[in-house]
């Protein structure tokens, strides 16, 4: 104990002026910023400044990247060095790696609200400088692990001193523990996002397109992979093509590693069993949703002669009859209400997720299929039926996801044309921000107005001034066909 | 005279792979001065890695301070000093920042030597670690190493990096170590003339065993008839 004291007292003493910096400075920006309103892009950059600081201090200050190599301040051997037992010795790194995370705790804290609110937001409505920094990330992870494979395929000289096929079950092991650690890391997100409803998965793989959209999706991108790829597994393919040669020679322990290799793959195996891949994980935890998802008459009948609950419904809010309206079976839908479903309730979600709040007669709607929302209709649905949490009505889903059957049918039954979303946007709005043709001819034919103005003070028109060809397409039809007579 | 360091039958074998050293029979009594040379990649540096507890024995016993020293629970690892090349320290801190963060971790650390050590080398306290040479750095380590009053000092090769000057007063003041606190030594080089008059013992490591020789002999150990 006492010498895991002397060890992060040394540590913190030799780091703390750029320490005590960073944390001060974290705080008082933090503090100017919740009294003075800067412009959002100056926010924006001061916050990423101090974010890129504060990373800086972390990637520099830790102490585990020196076990991989001697660049950093202390070499490994330093450590080794010293008259602490192993135990000692790790404890220490782990809290020595906790103070230099502090300083990043403290920024988090600082603009929890700026950082919060980012999670709010939907991707797609990120402004361009958080673009560019979302594709940052990624790259900066991507960069990362391919260093991270090459120590692994060029390990410490000791190693690459050694006969082919030690490097090659080396190598072996390591992608399967880097495997079970990614596994294991989508894991993690998944509990975050139960837990803090923080869906960190989402917005990665959102960050993840942002990149594939904006830098990899450039001619020179594939070759530039390929050739990265062949460089990156050069030495794996050159120990394959030693190890094919000297295959007799194999002095390989399987006692040794065949339990650990086997681990790693039922430690991978194993969640995914779990998962249930095949299944939506929104209809998990119920036989009977999974069922009806798989359209399993048979075993729905069982289940229901067993006793269970037709009106059951999940920890989303999913019902057996929502599951069907959500896949658009109508078929199930008109056998799940002989069985006496009900089609009352809404979903949630998570805070994010564009779908929570929808109720039965919405869920049909997402689930494109004219003729359930028409059975719907007919069952004396309501047209103007809105969604509660996320504020947006049955025609901006028609609209905005290009159903001009759905779209038709709605207006056929009289649904108001005037309704606003949260953001004071008319089902117009939503059809030319998604470019659905139909939809606008649809609704311009049935005259909504199209010179109402959103919260942004944007008419629809404004959203098609620059762009595509379609754009341009939507634009002269929506101008010619409400462009007032002549001398009027 | 009692034993610092006992090996019996030592073999050592990088996992899965090729053998490095076999059949290592060594005692070293207190107060020695051992040196440990062979060709490059004999195993000069595993074998200071096995003492050490840096790697674990394939085979054999290896006893240092009376304590396995691959054990998690050593008592007596603030008795040993490591000198290696590979050992670096860089960064912000200043070395009387560094000599202070170091000197916590050794009970018996004097105060008294490490002044004399930083004025023999000639280095200021006020002056950064990171701002410093290879060979200064190697000095920095040196005076927080012998301040230790170690009962056993392992050298790894750290005298290639320092000027003769320098050396010389290096070993001068590993002798007076030696004589004072009966410290014992082993120091790994491949600078054979540093052990001509001052090591007691030559362990010479050639084809992965080890044999042990007189100083005297050291001469002939290296095919070329002198050493380098």
């Amino acid at each position: 104990m006492k010498n895991i004291k002397i060890f992060v007292w040394g540590f913190y003493q030799s780091n703390f002026k750029e320490f005590w910096i960073l944390i001060s400075a974290n705080l008082i920006t933090g503090l100017i910023l919740s009294i003075y309103n800067l412009h959002e892009f100056i926010q924006f950059a001061v916050i990423s400044i101090l974010l890129f600081k504060n990373f800086s201090f972390l990637r520099s200050q830790s102490i585990m990247p020196s076990i991989a190599s001697d660049f950093d301040r202390y070499s490994w051997k330093y450590f080794q060095g010293l008259p602490l037992n192993k135990e000692e010795l790790l404890t220490a790194l782990v809290l020595c790696n906790l103070i230099v995370m502090f300083p990043t705790v403290i920024w988090l804290m600082s603009f929890f609200s700026q950082v919060s609110s980012l999670f709010d937001e939907d991707p797609a409505e990120w402004s361009f400088a958080l673009k560019i920094f979302a594709c940052l990330i990624p790259l900066l992870a991507f960069i990362s692990l391919t260093s991270i494979l090459n120590l692994i395929n060029f390990p410490r000289r000791q190693y690459s001193k050694n006969s082919a096929q030690s490097v090659f079950f080396s190598n072996l092991k390591n992608y399967l523990f880097i495997m079970v650690a990614i596994v294991y890391g989508g894991i993690s997100c998944m509990i975050l996002y139960q837990v803090t409803n923080i869906n960190l998965g989402y917005y990665s793989l959102k960050a993840i397109e942002l990149v594939f959209n904006h830098i990899f999706k450039t001619w020179w991108m594939v070759p530039a992979l390929f050739i990265l790829a062949l460089f990156q597994f050069k030495h794996t393919l050159r120990v394959w093509q030693v190890e094919h040669k000297s295959y007799k020679k194999i002095n390989w322990l399987p006692k040794r590693d065949v339990p650990k290799m086997a681990l790693c793959l039922m430690l991978i195996y194993a969640p995914f069993n779990l998962l249930d891949l095949d299944m939506p994980s929104r209809y998990k935890n119920s036989e009977l949703l999974k069922a009806v998802y798989l359209k399993d008459y048979k075993s729905i009948n069982h289940q229901l002669q067993a006793g269970a609950d037709i009106n059951q419904v999940n920890s989303f809010g999913f019902s057996p009859l929502f599951v069907a309206a959500n896949e658009g079976d109508l078929k199930m839908f008109q056998f799940l209400e002989s069985k006496g479903a009900k089609h009352e309730g809404t979903i949630y979600l998570g805070k994010q997720d564009m779908a929570t709040g929808l109720n039965v007669f919405l869920l049909a709607i997402s689930g494109k299929n004219a003729q359930l929302v028409e059975h719907l209709l007919k069952k004396g649905h309501n047209p103007d039926q809105k969604n509660e949490i996320r504020n947006y009505y049955a025609i901006h889903m028609a609209a905005g996801s290009c159903q001009t059957k759905v779209l038709d049918l709605l207006i056929e039954h009289r649904a108001d044309l005037k309704v606003l979303n949260k953001d004071g946007r008319t089902a117009l709005h939503s059809a030319v921000r998604f470019k659905c043709f139909g939809s606008v001819v649809s609704l311009i034919d049935a005259k909504i107005n199209p010179l109402i103005k959103d919260n942004d003070h944007k008419i629809a028109l404004d959203y098609l001034k620059n762009g595509s060809d379609t754009n341009k397409e939507m634009a002269y039809f929506i101008e010619k066909r409400t462009r007032e007579p002549a001398g009027k | 005279m009692s034993k610092i360091i006992s090996i019996n039958n030592l073999s050592y074998a990088v996992p899965y792979g090729q053998t490095i050293l076999k059949d290592i029979n060594l005692d070293i009594p207190a107060g020695e001065f051992l040196g440990l040379l062979g060709h490059n990649g004999s195993g000069k540096t595993t074998l200071l890695d096995v003492i050490m507890g840096n790697k674990k024995a394939s085979i054999g016993s290896v006893s240092v301070l009376n304590e396995d020293p691959h054990s998690s629970r050593r008592l007596n690892k603030q008795h040993i000093v490591y000198l290696s090349q590979d050992v670096s320290i860089k960064g912000d801190i200043s070395i009387g920042d560094f000599l202070k963060f170091h000197s916590a971790f050794y009970p018996d650390y004097s105060k008294e030597d490490e002044k004399h050590l930083v004025n023999v080398f000639e280095l200021h306290k006020d002056l950064k670690v990171g701002a410093l040479s290879t060979g200064q750095q190697k000095k920095v380590q040196i005076i927080a190493g012998l301040s230790a009053k170690p009962k056993l000092v392992i050298i790894d090769e750290i005298t290639a990096v320092l000027d003769p000057e320098t050396r010389d007063i290096f070993f001068k003041e590993l002798q007076s170590v030696k004589e004072r606190y009966a410290s014992s030594i082993i120091l790994a080089t491949n600078i054979a003339e540093d052990l001509i008059d001052r090591a007691d013992r030559i362990l010479f490591i050639e084809h992965k065993r080890g044999m042990l020789h007189r100083p005297e002999d050291i001469m002939k150990l290296f095919n070329i008839g002198l050493v380098a």
